[in-house]
């Protein structure tokens, strides 16, 4: 096994200790903001910090100031990265003081909170995106939450889905049946996958042992139907028809 | 021509064709996806394309940044189906037929822009795009080779993506490995040995974990890398 030498005695920052947040301005790019609550340390004054927010093989850094003196850069729009899934950010704080740049802490992979918070603890983020023609489409990975994408070109296409019963009766019935049927098979033993079921139990009854197709797919229906009843879904969409006609 | 976006049916079928060449079978490049309204949709931005038969690989990126450069990058960057449409469009470059009327090509994600992030620096139009918009001339060490030809350097220096936000260590292997006078990377460079761009990423990697690689200028790196590099070093 490789050992791993931490002879500058970097140390890991705790992602409490930086608070991302994203707006997602459904016209532009998404612009973000950081609050910092840095137990400092160990960490010197004039060490500088640096987020940069990644995905894929995009990415874009943006000055923070110092640990003393923290300083928001005016421009924080995220405009040059891949947002077909969602955005990561990382810290690095840097002590400068030296020729070299050496690395004091850091930490990776987090995820923005605040404006998308509920969005977080959602089975199913929605997100705005370019999709051409397509009005909606569901992303699903391996091991991350699916995502329902609006097509961005729909004006508020996040707000639609979320208040309107036209989008919701038709979009999320179609969505959660992707879903499952993207879990069941793809055999997807995740946690994201479990709570999906477990919701979906909740919604209707225990999925079938069997892995029979047939079987699945009639447990699919079922939960589908009972999605739609508990939310009135047929009556909402047609009293907004009502109302849009008078 | 007016480039459109593959659909998820044109993506299916581009990559249906891949798959039957990588079998043996000889097919014409189905170019009709890009024009079909079944397979192919209009994009939000206006992008035309001329006909053209690039040199190198570097040759396509830079007028693809060009062509590309007024257009803001959110409108295309994470698009599966923009790539990959310009893929098929210069699929015939990418990968000629043979005289016996066989193609072989690479992976079917060299060429439809894949959601794996592993995968997706391996895209024969995306990431040369992304190599010579950020860096123009820079890269011609990478990119120098013809179309047809996988960018195996680009593939290595890619293997860990931050590198490509990192602007010294992209202009330090530059002037390490590109040769001016044969305009192609330098002999000994693409192999395994010492010096070599597999052992400059396998040291990028073990510099990384102490030093903020995104600040380090070239003269930083060439102040504290191992003897085995002055063989590259002018």
């Amino acid at each position: 096994m490789q050992a791993t030498i931490n002879y500058t005695g970097r140390r890991k920052l705790l992602s409490s200790e930086v608070q991302v947040t994203l707006n997602y301005n459904e016209s532009s790019a998404p612009v973000f903001d950081v609050d910092f609550s840095l137990n400092k340390d160990k960490l010197p004054n004039e060490a500088t910090i640096y987020i940069e927010a990644y995905q894929k093989n995009t990415l874009q850094r943006f000055h923070f100031g110092t640990v003393g003196m923290t300083q928001k850069p005016a421009n924080r729009t995220l405009n040059e990265i891949d947002l077909s899934t969602s955005i990561l950010f990382r810290v690095r704080i840097v002590d400068e003081t030296e020729q070299l740049g050496r690395l004091t802490a850091s930490v990776e992979n987090l995820k923005a909170v605040g404006t998308e918070e509920d969005q977080r603890a959602s089975l199913l983020p929605v997100r705005s995106r370019p999709l051409g023609q397509q009005t909606w489409k569901l992303n699903i990975e391996s091991g991350m939450k699916p995502e329902l994408c609006i097509n961005s070109r729909i004006p508020d296409a996040i707000e639609q889905l979320k208040s309107n019963p036209q989008f919701q009766s038709l979009i999320l019935p179609a969505a959660f049946k992707q879903v499952l049927m993207y879990f069941l098979w793809n055999d997807e033993e995740t946690e994201i996958a479990d709570e999906w079921f477990r919701f979906a139990e909740h919604i209707s009854h225990e999925r079938p042992l069997s892995s029979d197709p047939l079987s699945l797919l009639e447990w699919i229906d079922d939960v589908i139907e009972e999605f739609s009843n508990s939310f009135e879904l047929c009556d909402l969409l047609k009293g907004r028809l009502e109302l849009g006609a008078s | 021509m007016i480039i459109r976006r593959l659909n998820e049916k044109g993506i299916k079928e581009f990559a249906r064709f891949i798959s039957e060449l990588r079998k043996g079978g000889k097919l014409n490049t189905p170019t009709y996806l890009l024009t079909s309204d079944s397979e192919s949709s209009e994009l939000d931005f206006l992008l035309d394309i001329d006909e053209v038969n690039f040199k190198s690989r570097f040759e396509m990126g830079a007028y693809l940044a060009e062509r590309l450069g007024s257009i803001e990058k959110q409108e295309f960057i994470g698009d599966a189906g923009f790539w990959s449409a310009l893929a098929l469009l210069w699929f015939d470059q990418l990968c000629p037929t043979k005289s016996d009327g066989s193609r072989s090509p690479s992976m079917v994600y060299n060429y439809i822009l894949s959601e794996k992030y592993n995968h997706r620096p391996r895209h024969a139009i995306f990431t040369t795009w992304q190599l010579v918009e950020k860096y123009s001339d820079q890269v011609r060490f990478l990119l120098s080779k013809k179309l047809s030809v996988r960018g195996e350097l680009t593939e290595q220096i890619m293997a860990r993506q931050y590198y490509l936000s990192c602007e010294g260590v992209i202009r330090t292997a530059s002037g390490l490995y590109y040769d001016t006078e044969k305009e192609t990377f330098r002999k000994g460079a693409a192999g395994r040995g010492l010096g070599s761009v597999s052992r400059f990423v396998n040291w990028l990697q073990q510099l990384e974990v102490n030093y903020d690689l995104f600040t380090m200028a070239p003269h930083d790196l060439l102040q504290i890398m191992p003897k085995e590099f002055d063989r590259f070093r002018l």
